[in-house]
């Protein structure tokens, strides 16, 4: 990965207030980590992986905190009167290469799965799959839709 | 006569002897909880505990199982800092973390090795915005706080900040 990193997240926003989770990776990391990111005020914390990492965040209105998990199991809570916002008005899935010519992995391109996305609704609590919107990513990202509720980003090599 | 001197004799043996097998018991298998109740640390500067805000850090008045150097090894295996010119320095503190304290396994009031690496620079971009079309602004991080547990060693979690 030459002398930079890579990281794959999905961001909920609201306004110019996000909750992002995801995993990056740099040159200098032994593995990739995981990663729960807020801002105002800004905190970002990250957590050592597991060999399957499933990382995921939501929100209970009941206990009014921003929950990031790892593999079902809490790791970092933001309370979302501190935050701002406790519903968002978007979710963004993103890949983000930090140099031009980052690559994941040996096989170009590496894509990385969002699987099971879903989104909890206000109104009834279900947790619908969410509509993908595909954007036209410039380069070096790409990404797809492969199925229903599926997306796949990955960054070209050099 | 002869008997007497050669029974003292046997008798200062066996007690070199267990003298000897007690001390390798203090240091193989005691040593562990004698360890670190504060040598080896930086004194935390002020623009520490500014940079970790809403960590609350107090003094370690226990002895813990892991050393200095064990915590900066089981740091060293996630970041090799020297490729990027990084230093660190370390800190021994009692944590207690509100972001990190909802869970089963709260961080509370818990003995964690901080490892401090600095001289480093992380990008850290923000999300694209669909609302504006436009990327969030992103930042640069300088300065990460890995905490590792005192006494299983485990990473806890490693805080990064600009």
């Amino acid at each position: 990965m030459c002398t930079s990193g890579v990281s794959h997240s999905v961001t909920l926003l609201n306004g110019s207030q996000w909750v992002q989770v995801g995993w990056r990776y740099y040159h200098w990391y032994a593995n990739p980590m995981m990663y729960c990111e807020v801002t105002d005020p800004y905190d970002i914390v990250e957590f050592s992986l597991t060999e399957r990492p499933m990382p995921s965040s939501s929100s209970d209105p009941a206990d009014k905190f921003w929950d990031c998990y790892l593999d079902n199991a809490f790791k970092f809570g933001k309370s979302s009167v501190v935050l701002g916002f406790s519903s968002g008005t978007s979710v963004n899935g993103q890949g983000e290469a930090h140099q031009s010519h980052v690559q994941i992995g040996k096989v170009a391109p590496a894509k990385l799965l969002f699987s099971d996305l879903q989104w909890r609704r206000k109104s009834d609590g279900g947790w619908p799959a969410m509509n993908i919107v595909e954007n036209n990513s410039p380069v070096p990202y790409g990404n797809d839709e492969p199925a229903v509720g599926q997306m796949r980003v990955w960054t070209n090599a050099h | 006569m002869l008997t007497d001197v050669r029974s003292r004799i046997d008798t200062t043996l066996v007690w070199v002897i267990v003298l000897r097998i007690g001390l390798l018991f203090a240091i193989v298998v005691l040593r562990p909880v004698l360890v670190e109740r504060g040598p080896g640390q930086a004194v935390m500067a002020t623009e520490d505990v500014h940079r970790l805000k809403d960590v609350r850090l107090e003094p370690v008045t226990v002895p813990v199982l892991v050393d200095r150097d064990r915590a900066i090894g089981i740091a060293k295996g996630l970041y090799d800092w020297d490729k990027v010119g990084g230093t660190v320095d370390t800190f021994l503190k009692s944590v207690t973390d509100p972001a990190v304290n909802r869970g089963p396994d709260p961080v509370e009031n818990r003995p964690v090795w901080m490892i401090h690496i600095s001289n480093v620079a992380l990008p850290q971009g923000g999300p694209w915005n669909p609302e504006t079309g436009e990327a969030e602004p992103g930042r640069v991080l300088r300065h990460a706080y890995g905490f590792i547990d005192a006494n299983s060693g485990e990473h806890l979690y490693t805080r990064w900040t600009e």
